[in-house]
């Protein structure tokens, strides 16, 4: 009897524990303790082109912010305040990330903050932490970041004011901050500025080919025995003409000069050091053939040219990369022209440093087959040029650019090298038009995290990659990308990816970046054997306002010319429903169907996948797509369902 | 019959009415008890979901991904299993005790209608809350031991994900798993042979699983419901009412704000309305 009252008593207990247990989970707040800022360096940081970080000073102490997600497993860092504020007011941004969890900022009531000459906030040491939703944030004040106008945040509201009393702006709350617009240019800017941009470039080179009619000073054989005797003869701003012929000759222009030649023209170097080396402004070099450069990279002896050491963080890349011997070598030697040559280069073939505001345009460079003996068919070191109609064969880089700001590279053909077109340091850069085949690396490789890219209308093929897309707020646009290992590798963030033809690729697409912040969006992906794949990182969504990509093989049982359902290339069934009989019937079970249901909620705590919530039925880039083996096999998504001829 | 129970019923003592009443729904519920130990096909079917449940984790990379998405993940495939689970328990409880003639038994005995519904329903319960623990603590336990697939070169954080959400989701399924199995229950005291029941059961089930949020759907299309009442008209499909109580208790936490999604205590108004009312109408059929 006893023994069966304790019984109850026990069970009687037990019940009350898993009662208390089960009401206790809902009251208790399952938001975790607020976390505590961590080293912004292990955080994913956004905002600060590489470039701008390597050039800036030992204490200078840029406003930065990290933000702790509810559904993003990293602390995400924001060099600038206004760059999170930004984002933060993107649509879908609270979809991607969830809400934001703790905000913490650069506190500069820790330090006594002063401004460089360039605007830059500089202390002693570094400034800690706080909690954003604390602080006092000075606006429209003297302080500048690389990307411009900046927002210093405090702790302490006299220490606000006393720095808006030096250096002037007003106070904001955090509240009032998050509603404040900054106008920075974003990728749908890059997008609407570049039919200007082009207009800019065609300028330049209509002005810059008034080098071409410079009167005839000098006439080689009539005026002068050898062409470098003319070049030292003929006065100023004017031509040295080159008559047909094959000269044994190597020459340095160090006056504003144009040598052209006429007929079959080709100066033949001897086969040590650069064989035409202009140091002068204006200068311009057309109309001939080169062989016969040195092959050394770097080369001996110091940098031709007229600048000095300033103590910058790239002269040792300098030194290494910009000194190589080149068919034509132009060092210092702002606004030239090089126009209507052809290189037979032996390591490097038309090499420009610190030239900017050239143009090189209708150069042919056929670099070593041997790409270990190549250095770039064309380099261009500090030189913001326009380089148009360029065909470069073989070698390690066809297009070298670095710390280049706003190149243009259009209507040129590469094929064959390692490299096709390679940016380092190259914000603002537009690479449009172009036709590249068979690179064994990769057809456009864009590094150190640049601003602004435009990588427009141009057709890769065969490359190992592609294009790899990085840095911020890029622009990649209207590319045809067929028959590569990988067509587009993703590593940009806060860029738009849109029009591109992925077709016949091993794999269309990669996503390489952690940070799920591109606009992927009118892209068609046609007969890859894997239209997509995501490395570590978040569910990434690719549709945009109701805007998703083709994907040959979604398919559509609602006859309205409209994908019913998500797709989503990292699944396994939707990865093989262009490729696999059967996968259609498969993907159509109810199983399959309650689990994709509410595939796209919580996506930053998913990983290593991508969905399409809005898949074109179409492909959106048909003019591309005509008359290229990819258009009869880009079905629309009710091809399953029509009634086939046999 | 036990020989404890008819021991306790014999006993003679004297004991109150209440004290006799408690021994006897304890003796139902023990034998219901024993009755779902005994039974193979529950078993299987326990393993069935857990087999479930952990392949639809897989299938959503829920194990390294955390808990709220394996909760998202499961939420519709538990709104369509949970059911039918629940009435495979209880579609043949009462109807079961008659076939055997244990309800004749039974009421040569003083045990009322009431005492024998809660008594069968509290033994099922029991089993049927187990086979829900353990499908999904399961699932809760591989994503704890597995953890995430994190770069480590950059610094994380859980965010909003929890344990505890999980710990709710598995509460809410067991709770919205019991008042289904108040429906099978009252099925089971209005059948009277086995093939009826199965018919009955696959009826309730098209009911509970489609009919209702179709009724919801066309209620609002029709303008039955308005606007505003529709949140609270979702208690009346259980199905609904467990959908809106996990979203609003778990995913809401984490995704912030935006329209409501569910009404709480609406919902959990429906759920005890639906369990009582079953087990209201099972015993109005026992004593019948």
């Amino acid at each position: 009897m006893l023994e069966r009252q304790w019984g109850r008593i026990v069970i009687a207990a037990v019940g009350l524990v898993v009662v208390a247990a089960s009401v206790g989970v809902f009251v208790v707040d399952a938001e975790t303790a607020e976390p505590e800022p961590v080293v912004f360096e292990e955080t994913v940081s956004t905002g600060l082109a590489l470039e701008d970080e390597l050039a800036l000073g030992a204490d200078v102490q840029l406003p930065r912010a990290q933000v702790f997600y509810s559904q993003y497993d990293y602390v995400v860092g924001y060099h600038g305040i206004e760059t999170f504020v930004e984002s933060f007011q993107d649509d879908g941004h609270t979809a991607r990330f969830g809400h934001p969890q703790a905000v913490y900022v650069t506190d500069y009531a820790t330090v006594d903050p002063q401004l460089a000459s360039d605007g830059h906030p500089t202390a002693d040491r570094s400034p800690e932490w706080t909690d954003a939703e604390d602080a006092w944030f000075v606006v429209e004040s003297d302080a500048r970041t690389p990307r411009g106008e900046t927002v210093l945040p405090f702790s302490d509201r006299d220490a606000a004011a006393s720095f808006a009393n030096r250096r002037g702006g007003t106070i904001l709350d955090w509240p009032t901050l998050l509603e404040r617009a900054f106008d920075r240019d974003d990728a749908t800017a890059v997008a609407d500025q570049l039919d200007d941009r082009h207009a800019d470039a065609d300028a330049r080179v209509e002005s810059i080919g008034a080098l071409r009619d410079r009167p005839v000073s000098t006439v080689v054989g009539e005026d002068a025995a050898t062409i470098q005797d003319a070049l030292e003869a003929a006065p100023e701003n004017t031509t040295v003409l080159v008559p047909a012929g094959t000269y044994n000759e190597t020459l340095e222009i160090d006056r504003s000069l144009t040598l052209r030649g006429e007929g079959d023209v080709t100066i033949q170097g001897d086969g040590d050091g650069s064989v035409v080396t202009s140091t002068a402004d204006r200068s311009a070099v057309i109309g001939v053939t080169v062989a016969g450069s040195g092959t050394e990279q770097p080369a001996s002896g110091d940098l031709p040219g007229d600048d000095e050491e300033a103590g910058d963080w790239d002269e040792v890349f300098e030194r290494n990369h910009a000194h190589s011997d080149a068919g034509i070598a132009l060092h210092t030697a702002a606004d030239s022209l090089v126009e209507d040559v052809t290189v037979d280069s032996d390591v490097t073939g038309i090499l420009l440093r610190r030239s900017e505001g050239s143009v090189v345009r209708d150069a042919t460079v056929d670099s070593p087959r041997d790409r270990t003996d190549g250095h770039a068919g064309i380099l261009a070191f500090r030189s913001p040029i326009v380089i148009e109609n360029a065909t470069v064969t073989d070698g390690q880089d066809a297009i070298y650019a670095h710390r280049s700001p706003e190149l243009v590279v259009r209507d040129s053909d590469l094929e064959g090298s390692h490299l096709g077109i390679h940016l380092m340091h190259t914000s603002d850069a537009i690479l449009a038009n172009n036709r590249l085949r068979n690179q064994s690396h990769t057809g456009i490789y864009v590094m150190t995290g640049p601003e602004r890219i435009a990588i427009v209308d141009n057709d890769v093929r065969g490359a190992a990659y592609g294009i790899e897309a990085a840095g911020s707020d890029a622009y990649v646009a209207d590319n045809r990308l067929t028959e590569s290992q990988i067509g587009l590798r993703i590593g940009s963030t806060d860029s738009r990816l849109e029009g591109n033809v992925l077709a016949g690729n091993e794999v269309g697409a990669e996503v390489r970046t952690v940070v799920p912040t591109n606009q992927v969006l009118a892209n068609d992906f046609i007969e890859n054997a894997v239209h997509a794949t995501a490395g570590s990182g978040p569910l990434r969504i690719w549709s945009q306002n109701g805007q998703g990509n083709y994907w040959q093989g979604a398919t559509s049982l609602s006859g309205d010319a409209t994908v019913d359902r998500s797709y989503s290339p990292t699944a396994p069934v939707d990865q093989r429903l262009h490729r696999t009989d059967g996968t259609v019937t498969l993907s159509r079970g109810p199983a399959l169907d309650a689990i994709a249901g509410l595939e796209g909620s919580v996506p930053g705590m998913r990983s290593g996948s991508i969905v399409d919530l809005a898949p074109t039925c179409e492909p959106n880039n048909q003019d591309a797509l005509e008359g290229t083996p990819w258009d009869d096999r880009a079905w629309s998504c009710e091809y399953p369902l029509q009634t086939v001829d046999p | 019959m036990a020989a404890d129970e008819s021991a306790a019923v014999d006993a003679g003592e004297q004991t109150t009415a209440s004290t006799a009443r408690r021994r006897r729904l304890e003796t139902i519920f023990r034998r219901e008890l024993r009755t779902v130990a005994r039974t193979r096909t529950f078993l299987l079917l326990a393993a069935a979901l857990a087999a479930v449940t952990l392949g639809v984790t897989w299938v959503g990379g829920g194990f390294t991904a955390g808990y709220l998405p394996a909760v998202v993940d499961l939420l519709t495939p538990m709104e369509l299993l949970v059911p039918i689970v629940a009435i495979a328990f209880g579609y043949r409880a009462i109807l079961g005790d008659e076939q055997r003639g244990e309800l004749d038994v039974l009421e040569t005995y003083p045990v009322s209608a009431r005492e024998l519904v809660v008594g069968v329903y509290a033994g099922r319960a029991v089993g049927l809350a187990a086979t829900v623990v353990v499908a999904l603590g399961l699932v809760g336990i591989a994503i704890a031991v597995t953890g995430d697939d994190t770069l480590r070169m950059y610094a994380s954080h859980s965010g909003a994900d929890s344990p505890i959400l999980f710990a709710r989701f598995l509460v809410l399924t067991v709770v919205f798993a019991l008042v289904v199995l108040a429906v099978a229950i009252a099925l089971s005291a209005l059948v009277s042979e086995t093939k009826s029941a199965l018919a009955v059961a696959v009826v309730a089930l098209v009911v509970l699983l489609i009919g209702l949020d179709l009724a919801l759907v066309y209620g609002l299309a029709a303008g039955l419901i308005g606007d505003g009442e529709l949140i609270h008209s979702l208690a009346v499909s259980p199905l609904s009412a467990y959908r809106g109580l996990v979203l609003e208790t778990t995913v809401g936490v984490a995704s912030g704000t935006g329209p409501r999604i569910a009404s709480p205590l609406a919902s959990l108004l429906g759920f005890a309305v639906w369990t009582g009312g079953s087990l209201a109408v099972a015993v109005w059929g026992v004593s019948r």
